[in-house]
């Protein structure tokens, strides 16, 4: 019982980093275009 | 000369490999100076898993080689503080992405997905906003292609371009390199509105 409950808490935890990272590498992969300067 | 136009898009994500041959980063934003509607640098990410925004920037005068799967430098000895490319009071919400664009008229045309950029140009020249189209643009259910003049091109929070733009929209780069040309060589008389 106490393997099932472990074994389950491992897998919750591996699927919520994976998300985690996906996210992550998402965020850090969306580039933009940025304009500086004044327009003329 | 050819334009060799490309969505900005396209360009994120590539890496950047020095001439030795070590891939150094990859290109987060594309920076562009507004006044002058030319592209000023690319701001960079740290190649890798968990890598983090970098601290430095490399100024468009720096790229060695232009291709369609890396950008190269000579070595990373060209790299800049990321301040001189794109100072952080201009960066903030400066994205242009997602931004109204607008004619001079004041009517509404749609939202930018993404900039179209020429790469035949030395450095490369803003040309157009893809957008996704509002009801100002009928018969455009699509995204579509609106081209900029040559000159003071790209605006802030609102994006302006000429009303005279919407005669020259276009569905894919191969045309809308035509297009633009037409756009920007139309006679005089049809560039009244523009300030």
């Amino acid at each position: 019982m106490h393997t099932l409950a472990l074994l389950i808490i491992v897998l919750v935890v591996a699927i919520a980093v994976s998300v985690l990272l996906g996210l992550l590498q998402l965020r850090r992969r969306r580039g933009g275009v940025v304009g500086i300067g004044r327009n003329r | 000369m050819t334009a060799a136009l490309v969505h900005a898009a396209a360009l994120t994500g590539l890496p950047l490999v020095t001439l030795g041959g070590e891939r150094e980063a990859l290109i987060k934003d594309v920076v562009f100076d507004r006044g002058t509607g030319q592209v000023a640098g690319f701001t960079l990410n740290n190649p890798g898993l968990l890598s983090r925004s970098r601290k430095d920037a490399l100024p468009w005068d720096a790229v060695h080689g232009f291709g369609d799967v890396a950008l190269t430098i000579v070595d990373t000895s060209v790299l800049v503080p990321l301040e001189e490319v794109a100072p952080a009071a201009e960066r903030d919400g400066a994205d242009v992405l997602a931004g109204q664009v607008l004619t001079d008229g004041g009517t509404e045309l749609g939202t930018v997905v993404d900039v179209i950029l020429d790469l035949s140009a030395r450095p490369p020249d803003v040309v157009g906003y893809e957008i996704e189209p509002g009801p100002a643009l009928p018969g455009h259910g699509h995204r579509v292609l609106v081209p900029l003049p040559a000159t003071g091109a790209v605006s802030g929070e609102r994006l302006i371009v000429p009303a005279a733009a919407t005669e020259f929209v276009a569905d894919d780069l191969g045309v809308f390199a035509v297009t633009v040309q037409a756009f920007r060589n139309r006679p005089a008389s049809v560039t009244e509105g523009q300030n």
